[in-house]
């Protein structure tokens, strides 16, 4: 059944751009969705997988994007070549500050992400070097498709689930739950913490690095307020939340569901756009802290417990 | 040589000398019983050993290596292992997939199947095989406390440290908790553990060190040290252990 | 540079480390007493910059005395806040009450858009311009703003070493069991001190008014500053959390020397994962 499904999900994401041909925004906001599906999967690495929460990972975003952007810029490079080099530039980041930061405990971990994620956007807000506050507009084709586009962010989101998929498989995933758990408990049963945490925040961040290098491939335009912005590092929190902290599929279905809710909003109820994410973020930790996989769960239970 | 060798070891917080000069000797395969009144720093030395706690001074030799600044992981890895006092289970994980972690983390190199066999094996030793696929979220005190052993012996330890096994459990479970350290023992792990439960220390120990206000006062067989003066001058008053075994 | 400019870096830098410590001290007393971080503590501090606006424009009330009635109506939300959703994940994991308090700033922030618009405001009273001459120029409105928080830190000296209630937080925050043991309402002294801790940041932030433009965005850049500060000065003292505030003043009035204006914010992000990964205070570490 489940190969059965997988088939049938392959063949409709692999033709999708094929049969919304003329609508493009349509498929621009897929494209996007694909790319939020990165995004949260990325996220979850740390924020799910080792239980820490980042309030900083627009940083990786944006360091991806600026990467691809000065390198096609100045160096003429094209830009997926750059991709790889986007990518390490995040991990290596991620690693500068993640290396100290990892050792503290929850909330002083998530602050000290406040302080680093700001700091990168205000640095990169006013290094004239890099254009500063107005960003980086990038060369627009003479002619241009979606399509390679879509292709791309398709790969990146598959890649993205696929790796987050055989990490939880994986020893290393094993150690990383029982990180997440009790992490001197980790430590004392084998389990080097330190250097697993590091993984994990590797991986992330590479994976949203690349989605930033995307971005900017695709937009031809990106800015420092909102590349770096605080607003994407909420989003990939709540993206990951909606769909369920720590899970495989949570990332995915969130992702969607936000997009979803986001263009809802957007569109009606521009004015309350922060509040509506705040009363989001409120009504999940009040009522559904394991996003919609503990609904489904809950559901799931009641279903058996009435069969029972 | 010895298993376990401790020379000088000091380990202070502050103005408060938890351990004082301390000296021990831990042979392979013996059953060694720590005792001492309440705060005698017998947790502390755990914890010292462990790696959870650097030691202020002195020196830890562990099969002929020094322990000194390791992390935890790594005593973990070189078959010192330990089990709490205050059980701390992953809450969120299966029993099985608890001791997974031990099993296949305690050593470097061990293979998927190594590992999960380490994990059934320690799990059946326990007892606690019909409960494996429970989160151990859910699990009982003295449940708890086997998940805790369990997770250790995964580890396939040299050297065993199992604080208050004893505590807060009826007879009959108090007398399959040291049916179970004698199968660990005769396995050949080697055991220290402290104790309170005065049955439990004389039953099963080959020897005894007595601490008190972080230093040893006193070292022997079970019975030299029951009786020696300091020691129940150290419990004042606690009662001399019955004879019925 | 010359000496009387050294001097007007140094005081302003001392100036503003009052202010900062009394901004700071709330937070630092709702992690102290109940284990939370207050990520709505931003919130509260543009709250009481845009009340002490409402009450200037509509009534005509001088922000010095609008402190009072800030810090009183930032006290009523801290406390509803605190009983209606704070008290739900009180004993859940960290990250809750985290993403709960951050839900809270979102929906403020976006209420202030509504009723205020994003542009910038900014009080101008008969003496906002100012100066006092103590051998260096000195801007009134920073000499009054620093008056204000000393006044406030010895008010609050007062109530928490010689009331009850002030005691009850101070012994909670010491140890919850124990406290409980004694017959101290924690619930009560948990909503107290969520309440305290918001009218304080209220105060704050009405004095801010005094000396800052502002806009509903306001009170993200502070809030990490107050992080900094109590990370700085340790949750131990009141003198802590002042000192940790002079530090921070002093580094941020000392880098302008060095650095351009607009990267000054970046001191105190700097300075706050500095320490952090530095010295971690006692609570960051996982416990052994």
């Amino acid at each position: 059944m489940r190969r059965g499904f997988a088939g049938a999900a392959s063949a409709i994401l692999l033709t999708l751009p094929l049969a919304l041909e003329g609508r493009d925004y349509t498929l621009h906001l897929v494209i996007l969705g694909l790319l939020y599906v990165t995004l949260a999967s990325g996220w979850n690495l740390v924020g799910g997988f080792i239980g820490q929460i980042s309030f900083g990972h627009a940083a990786f975003f944006g360091l991806g994007a600026y990467t691809t952007s000065l390198l096609w810029l100045h160096g003429g490079v094209h830009p997926m070549v750059t991709m790889p080099l986007a990518g390490l530039m995040a991990t290596l980041y991620g690693w500068l500050w993640g290396w100290p930061c990892l050792r503290l405990a929850g909330p002083y971990f998530a602050i000290a992400t406040i302080g680093v994620g700001e700091a990168t956007r205000l640095l990169m807000n006013n290094l004239e070097a890099t254009g500063g506050s107005s960003g980086l507009a990038l060369p627009t084709p003479t002619t241009y498709s979606k399509l390679p586009h879509y292709y791309l962010a398709l790969a990146l989101a598959v890649a993205a689930v696929a790796t987050s998929r055989w990490i939880a498989r994986s020893r290393f995933g094993l150690g990383l739950r029982a990180i997440r758990d009790d992490r001197e408990v980790a430590e004392s049963l084998g389990v080097p913490t330190a250097r697993y945490q590091l993984y994990a925040l590797a991986v992330s961040s590479f994976l949203v690095g690349l989605g930033g290098s995307f971005y900017a491939q695709y937009m031809f335009y990106i800015v420092p307020e909102e590349v770096f912005g605080f607003d994407l590092s909420i989003s990939m929190i709540l993206m990951t939340l909606i769909g369920g902290l720590g899970t495989l599929v949570g990332p995915v279905l969130g992702a969607v569901l936000f997009l979803l809710l986001e263009q809802i909003v957007l569109v009606n109820l521009p004015s309350l756009h922060l509040g509506s994410f705040g009363l989001l973020l409120i009504g999940i930790v009040l009522f559904e802290p394991r996003g919609f996989a503990g609904i489904v769960d809950r559901l799931r239970a009641r279903a058996r417990a009435k069969e029972a | 040589m010895a298993l376990l060798e401790v020379q000088g070891l000091s380990r202070r917080f502050g103005g408060l000398m938890a351990i004082h000069a301390l000296d021990l000797e831990v042979q392979r395969g013996e059953v060694l019983g720590l005792i001492g009144p309440n705060g005698a720093g017998k947790s502390t030395l755990f914890s010292v050993l462990s790696g959870g706690l650097a030691p202020s001074r002195g020196l830890i030799t562990f099969k002929g290596e020094r322990l000194n600044g390791l992390a935890p992981y790594q005593i973990c890895r070189r078959g010192l292992a330990r089990a709490r006092q205050l059980v701390r289970p992953l809450e969120n994980l299966s029993v099985y997939d608890n001791v997974l972690v031990g099993a296949s983390f305690g050593r470097q190199g061990t293979s998927g199947d190594e590992s999960r066999l380490s994990a059934l094996h320690a799990l059946e030793l326990t007892g606690l095989l019909a409960k494996a696929d429970a989160r151990a979220g859910v699990l009982t005190l003295p449940d708890r406390k086997r998940l805790e052993i369990a997770r250790a012996l995964a580890t396939r330890p040299d050297l065993l440290l199992l604080d208050e096994v004893a505590a807060g459990l009826n007879p009959s479970e108090l007398a399959a908790a040291l049916e179970l350290l004698g199968k660990i023992r005769d396995a050949g792990t080697t055991l220290i553990y402290t104790e309170h439960v005065m049955q439990a220390v004389m039953k099963l120990s080959d020897r005894v060190v007595v601490l008190d206000h972080g230093e040893k006062i006193a070292e022997g067989s079970p019975d030299e040290v029951v009786q020696d003066a300091r020691v129940i001058e150290a419990y004042l008053g606690a009662p001399a252990p019955t004879q019925g075994e | 540079m010359t000496p009387s400019d050294l001097a007007t870096v140094l005081v302003s830098g001392v100036l503003l480390g009052a202010l900062y410590g009394l901004m700071s001290y709330g937070l630092g007393l709702i992690y102290g007493v109940m284990r939370i971080v207050n990520l709505a503590h931003g919130a509260m501090l543009t709250l009481g910059a845009y009340g002490t606006l409402w009450l200037f424009t509509s009534y005509r009330i001088d922000p010095v005395w609008s402190v009072l009635l800030t810090a009183a109506a930032a006290f009523l939300f801290g406390v509803v806040l605190e009983i209606v959703l704070v008290r739900r994940i009180r004993h859940g994991p960290a990250i809750s009450s985290l993403l709960l308090l951050f839900g809270v700033w979102l929906v403020v922030k976006n209420l202030l858009y509504l009723t205020f618009g994003g542009d910038d405001q900014s009080i101008l009273t008969s003496y906002t311009f100012d100066r006092l001459q103590l051998g260096i120029p000195l801007s009134l409105t920073r000499v009054l703003v620093f008056g204000i928080s000393i006044v406030c830190f010895g008010l609050l000296e007062l109530l928490l070493h010689h009331t009850y209630p002030g005691r009850a937080i101070r012994a909670v925050s010491q140890d919850r069991e124990a406290a409980a043991l004694a017959g101290i309402d924690v619930d009560r002294v948990s909503a107290l001190t969520f309440g305290l801790g918001s009218a304080l940041a209220g105060a704050a932030g009405s004095l801010m008014a005094l000396i800052y433009s502002f806009n509903p965005e306001f009170g993200g850049s502070f809030l990490l500053k107050s992080f900094c500060v109590v990370v700085l000065g340790g949750l131990e003292s009141m003198v802590g959390i002042l000192l940790g505030g002079f530090v921070l003043g002093l580094a941020e009035s000392l880098s302008v020397v060095v650095l351009p204006a607009s990267f000054q914010d970046l001191v105190s992000f700097v300075l706050l994962v500095t320490i952090l990964v530095v010295r971690p205070p006692a609570t960051a570490k996982e416990r052994v």
